[in-house]
């Protein structure tokens, strides 16, 4: 693994049945840099999240991470709820957020595996269990004031707007201490006044916590604007990865989004 | 007594040590015959049905599993509870603990099983580990007794010296006493890790293994606890009636428990024992006097009952305390508040007042509580004169516009009408309004005067 990647995807390979969601990519992230993935609807960027983060179990390639440790691990030898204790955490696309459920509560699921005390002890309720929840209640709160959430934190997730739903996945994601976080269409549904909210909040948590950010959207002017480096794919396969700029003028990228000459015909036709 | 009511504000599980004490004291009541003995039998049931039911609630309304198989669990507690008092040690809490953990390995088999099957294929598994169960307690002699089923003694504790046998009565504080540990124990296990990753697990699958939530463990927590409080609830069945058969753990009962964890309340502890009180005490303790002379009435308008609480209170019967609580801050606090605000200065006067000063202070707040009371009905007599005054003057003033309209002239009574509607509203709004701002005055006066 190069030294300054924190991962590296090599040859994945994925397919349901005769379907080659994905084909053979490649790509990296590096120290505290935010990648977007970008591609058209079906190319495969949600299988490479699921892949990553071991919901799929993927048929070739190899996903190698380095860990809160600094040891590199590949993540197909992790079991999906393992995933999160190396560092690695992801949101969903759609908001998978428990509604009855206050705010500080769903942020401390995402601490799940910090506890150390166990269902015998949660049933007597003891001084450790007491101390450890404080603890990481404190440090929920501290994540809730960081991202402007703190005066909701005992109201219900149910009912909440979309945008502060979004947020409290991503709140929920910093409570494991991250090194990697995947955020998939973390602005889709935002308007743009939280969209513009939405990438400051993501730049602060990259400086604040110093991780990695990979994140799937379709919003071009968001992801143009926030990403370090961008991979695009189209049919499960690598197209290019590169700076925002250099992406955009790219011919393959283009003709992926805007078809290519021979098969375009003009609506009179 | 003020020490109490902090405590119950600030520590919740003494809310349930308090619901125990109340209800422990009913046996009492029983003694000097205030309440018949048969009452009280029959809240031994509901105590009986809220320990099995709160099992279920962690199971339906936590982990969003399904167990129609309850019944039979809560009848192989009693039976094993039998079996092993006779055969191996005839202790309730050594008996207790061995069922327990035999009923947690089954519960164990049955989390893995859940694994396999989702739903609704779920509920028929479980509705037929049920029916094997029943099948085994008419069948199997040498276990159950078969049909004439089988008799046992009150809890008895062998202590160093001597055996305690219980009386009746004293089984029934000792199933008070474990509803209350299961009610608190239940209490601090969903405000935990456990709890909240129950929730996660129910709620959204994907997000909780993504959060490091292991489905496996905590599907295998949600039934062996079920399972264990179904279990609990057999066992105080048999300690408390003494005898056991077959015929009551059918399906119809399963059904039953469940009804009272969706009508009490999911996710409510308070509302799983009310809910079992409702399923099963209302019938038997009201319904029935009323309807003597034909009692399977009480089973229909039992049943009228639950689906009038579930359409109104989908949530569950314990609901009806917050609607209580949001029409009192509607309509009744706005009046109360000038004396509520009254009562409060004198409370903080008698504070920081000396000794001797307190009974005058006390006639003075009589007094000033009479005066305020007088001062605001007059006030109030005033409005009401002034408002019919309004309504009799915009009354007389459209009638005469209506008579002077031409007779024909039928679009013009009409809209005459309709104006003299909107003005009769808008004076009735005023008058509310006003009646309002009259409490919010004396409020504010008592206030001012308080300040100087």
């Amino acid at each position: 693994m190069n030294k300054n990647n924190v991962l590296e995807v090599r040859n994945l390979t994925m397919r349901f049945g005769g379907l080659v969601a994905v084909n053979d990519l490649s790509f990296d992230v590096r120290e505290q840099e935010i990648v977007g993935i970008i591609g058209p609807n079906g190319a495969g960027k949600t299988t490479v999240f699921n892949c990553i983060t071991q919901f799929y179990k993927d048929d070739e390639g190899e996903i190698w991470f380095r860990n809160n440790d600094n040891e590199e691990v590949n993540l197909n030898d992790v079991k999906v709820t393992d995933v999160i204790n190396h560092g690695l955490v992801r949101t969903f696309q759609n908001v998978e957020l428990v509604r009855d459920l206050s705010i500080i509560d769903n942020i401390l699921i995402g601490a799940h595996n910090q506890f150390k005390t166990n269902v015998f002890q949660h049933l007597f309720n003891g001084r450790g269990v007491r101390k450890e929840e404080q603890a990481l209640r404190d440090k929920a709160m501290k994540i809730l004031t960081f991202l402007k959430l703190d005066h909701l934190k005992d109201q219900y997730a149910y009912g909440q707007p979309y945008g502060v739903l979004k947020k409290i996945e991503i709140a929920r994601t910093l409570m494991c201490n991250p090194k990697v976080i995947i955020l998939d269409e973390p602005a889709a549904g935002l308007n743009d006044r939280e969209t513009d909210e939405l990438s400051e909040i993501i730049e602060q948590i990259r400086d604040e916590y110093q991780c990695s950010i990979v994140l799937i959207e379709h919003d071009m002017g968001f992801v143009m604007d926030i990403c370090d480096r961008i991979c695009a794919i189209n049919f499960g396969k690598f197209l290019a990865m590169d700076t925002p700029q250099k992406i955009q003028s790219n011919p393959l990228v283009q003709e992926a989004y805007l078809g290519g000459d021979d098969d375009v015909e003009s609506p009179g036709s | 007594m003020t020490t109490i009511k902090q405590l119950l504000k600030t520590n919740y599980p003494a809310r349930f040590i308090l619901f125990g004490v109340i209800l422990s004291l009913l046996p009492i009541f029983s003694e000097i015959g205030v309440l018949q003995n048969s009452t009280v039998r029959l809240i031994g049931y509901v105590i009986i049905f809220t320990v099995v039911a709160l099992g279920l609630n962690l199971l339906l309304g936590f982990s969003g599993l399904v167990s129609l198989g309850t019944a039979g669990f809560m009848g192989f507690g009693a039976y094993m509870f039998v079996f092993i008092s006779t055969n191996v040690f005839d202790g309730f809490l050594v008996a207790m603990l061995l069922t327990l953990v035999i009923a947690g390995l089954l519960g164990a088999v049955i989390g893995l099983l859940s694994l396999k099957v989702e739903g609704i294929y779920l509920a028929i598994a479980t509705l037929f580990i049920g029916e094997i169960f029943l099948q085994i307690f008419r069948n199997v002699d040498w276990f159950t007794g078969g049909f004439s089923g089988m008799r046992h003694h009150h809890p008895t504790f062998n202590l160093l010296f001597t055996e305690i046998t219980l009386t009746r009565n004293w089984t029934y504080v000792l199933m008070v006493l474990i509803m209350v540990v299961v009610m608190i124990m239940m209490y601090h296990l969903v405000h935990s890790r456990t709890g909240r990753a129950l929730m996660a697990m129910s709620r959204s699958e994907h997000a909780a293994q993504a959060m490091g939530v292991s489905i496996l463990k905590y599907r295998l927590i949600a039934f062996i606890f079920a399972t264990v409080l179904a279990t609990l609830g057999g066992v105080l069945y048999i300690s408390y009636f003494r005898f056991v058969d077959p015929s009551p753990w059918n399906l119809n009962r399963s059904l039953f428990i469940i009804a009272m964890v969706v009508v009490g309340g999911f996710k409510s502890i308070f509302g799983t024992a009310l809910g079992a009180f409702i399923i099963h005490g209302i019938p038997e303790l009201y319904l029935k006097d009323i309807f003597s002379g034909n009692p399977e009435f009480s089973y229909i308008f039992a049943g009228i009952l639950i689906i009038v609480v579930i359409m109104f209170y989908p949530n569950g019967a314990i609901y009806v305390g917050y609607d209580v609580k949001k029409l009192y801050y509607k309509h009744v606090y706005p009046r109360r508040l000038p004396y509520i605000t009254l009562k409060q200065i004198y409370k903080q006067n008698l504070a920081t007042a000396a000794d001797d000063a307190k009974k005058q202070l006390k006639a003075t707040y009589k007094n000033q509580r009479q005066e305020l009371r007088s001062a605001i009905g007059a006030k109030l007599e005033q409005l009401r004169a002034k408002h019919q005054q309004c309504l009799a003057d915009i009354k007389a003033t459209y009638q005469a516009a209506i008579a002077a309209a031409p007779d024909g002239d039928q679009t013009k009574r009409q809209l005459l009408k309709k104006q003299r509607q909107v003005a009769l509203s808008e004076c009735k709004q005023q008058h509310r309004i006003d009646k309002l701002a009259i409490y919010r005055n004396a409020v504010t006066e008592l206030m001012v005067i308080d300040d100087e």
